[in-house]
């Protein structure tokens, strides 16, 4: 009886009106039985609402209310919460920007949306500790070929075929207050981000250039030191092979994206 | 109402925190910078079961300086889902870190069809919803291997099935599976008025030795009807309620939850110290407590 009575309320909380539940209820004072129901599942939506509106609030300011709205309503028919924690509940908003329309036809749209659980994803992303450029100088250099250097947990790779990290930036930047022009969404050349958290727990991010990409799949990949410099020495010239190493080693110290390990 | 003095506050007992407040984000800055006479604070379980960043490294500063208590949303003990060991392991983990004086979560049921509905729902209040919830309970204090404390929810609808009051109903669950009550006296408040019951009978009602931790709230008014917001200040009638409850419990662990129009931490403060002068008065310390 009381999982046949919890269907039934899930039932009606997730939209289906065919439920009943106010057939189940005691008439009591004032308030109908439809208007007691309607508390919970008002409520429902409203929670999973605000919930989109924290974790994506660029996006709802790209999208406009109207909008927004249609996309909220959309997500929470679809996707209902299988989660303990709100912390999750968007995850597959990207997947359903790209699933639905009008939102499908502007895949910004979806851009945006996925770089927003990336940046979260590196928020809360597992601690770890980095290495800085004194632990490289006390590295014997007959470590340094089996060197690996080891990725920070919250390292995230964001691919864009539009211009979504810049208007992220620029609508960002418009919340806070500033003047700024928001651009026109622009199918650009593919773009490749790299998203982290720093040792100040703060958030950060940087477009990466090809060999910096390269180089950092590498090191996902678990690829030494010496197979690193293997690869690098097919892309620069002798000549400025040595510097080139060192200004990408810096790279990744200075921006605390890895430590160091045998 | 009976007037107490201090020698009719029932004893004081080590599970006496004193006086504390809803560990919130907006606030872990000012906390560490000014270390507020605060006795203790607790955290939203939920929210610190992640793998690492900002929400851990103030959990663990926060805990340095200040006793913890963890209170849960998404335990959903009353569902008819199978519990959910996943969620209770990482609950577990959670609890080998903060070492908190006690966890809590709600009667009530969130999720079915492992579909989570992120409210806490009701249960209708009968013999089987007993057994199954002392049933579940006991797994999850055998798991856990502490005594947990469920928290009395506000309401808006009364089952038909039910035939027993709520605190009738909760009295038998504490009873028979050892469990606590954090009762919220807001949430008593809330649902007297929404169901048509006397909230003094509801408190004068509870089992006095089933009570570890009080939550007061702020909640919105439509004149026909309540809703359990925790987004405004305490209102004086719950405050009066309050007043009630140490007269019946004596000296409980109180505390302000406030989730939604989180204000500056000294309002809270000032709500919190609000508190402590209505216990006072009733000779509530926490020095009291041996």
């Amino acid at each position: 009886m009381l999982k046949k009575l919890q269907h039934q309320f899930l039932k009606q909380i997730l939209g289906d009106k065919t439920a009943n539940m106010q057939q189940r209820i005691v008439n009591q004072g004032e308030l109908s039985n439809d208007f007691r129901v309607s508390i919970y599942t008002n409520a429902y939506r409203m929670r999973l609402k605000e919930c989109i509106e924290t974790d994506h609030e660029v996006l709802g300011i790209y999208l406009g209310d109207a909008l927004f709205d249609q996309m909220v309503e959309g997500y929470i028919s679809e996707f209902p919460s299988h989660h303990t924690s709100l912390r999750y509940f968007s995850e597959r908003l990207p997947l359903f920007l790209t699933q639905n329309k009008p939102f499908n036809e502007h895949p910004i749209i979806a851009e945006l949306a996925n770089f927003e659980r990336n940046l979260l994803a590196a928020f809360d992303a597992a601690d770890h500790p980095v290495s800085s450029q004194n632990d490289l100088a006390c590295m014997a250099p007959e470590h340094w070929p089996s060197l690996i250097f080891q990725p920070h947990p919250s390292i995230r790779l964001f691919t864009t075929d539009y211009n979504s990290v810049e208007t992220w930036q620029a609508l960002k930047q418009h919340i806070n207050g500033e003047q700024v022009e928001i651009p026109a969404a622009t199918n650009v050349k593919q773009s490749i981000w790299l998203l982290w958290r720093n040792q100040d727990r703060l958030t950060e991010f940087k477009s990466l250039s090809p060999i910096e990409n390269e180089i950092i799949q590498y090191i996902l990949n678990k690829k030494s030191f010496a197979d690193i410099c293997q690869m690098l020495a097919e892309f620069y010239p002798a000549e400025v092979l040595e510097q080139n190493i060192l200004k990408h080693v810096n790279m990744l110290i200075d921006n605390q994206l890895v430590s160091l390990a045998q | 109402m009976t007037s107490l003095t201090h020698i009719d506050v029932p004893k004081m007992n080590e599970n006496f925190l004193g006086f504390g407040l809803g560990l919130r984000s907006q606030h872990y800055d000012y906390i560490l910078s000014n270390q507020p006479t605060v006795d203790w604070f607790e955290i939203l379980s939920e929210n610190y079961m992640v793998d690492g960043g900002k929400p851990l490294y103030y959990l663990d500063a926060v805990a340095e300086q200040y006793p913890l208590v963890m209170h849960g949303v998404s335990m959903s003990i009353g569902s008819t889902d199978e519990l959910n060991w996943s969620y209770l392991e990482k609950l577990k983990t959670l609890i080998n870190r903060v070492k908190p004086r006690w966890i809590s979560d709600h009667m009530c049921w969130t999720s079915a069809n492992q579909i989570n509905s992120h409210d806490l729902l009701p249960l209708p209040y009968t013999e089987d919803t007993i057994e199954h919830l002392v049933n579940r309970i006991k797994q999850v204090q055998d798991y856990l291997e502490q005594p947990i404390l469920l928290e009395n929810v506000s309401s808006y609808l009364t089952y038909r099935e039910s035939n027993t009051t709520e605190w009738e109903f909760l009295n038998e669950i504490t009873r028979q599976s050892g469990c606590l009550l954090l009762l919220d006296i807001n949430n008593i408040y809330v649902s007297a008025r929404n169901h048509g019951f006397d909230a003094k009978t509801f408190i004068n009602e509870i089992d006095q030795t089933s009570v570890r931790q009080f939550h007061l709230a702020g909640h919105s008014d439509f004149g026909t009807h309540v809703i359990d917001t925790h987004d405004h200040d305490v209102c004086q009638s719950v405050w009066d309620l309050y007043d009630h409850a140490l007269d019946r419990f004596g000296a409980v662990s109180t505390m302000i939850e406030r989730d939604d129009n989180i204000p500056d931490f000294p309002e809270l403060l000032a709500e919190m110290e609000h508190a402590k002068q209505i216990a006072n008065i009733k000779g509530i310390f926490l020095d009291n407590h041996a």
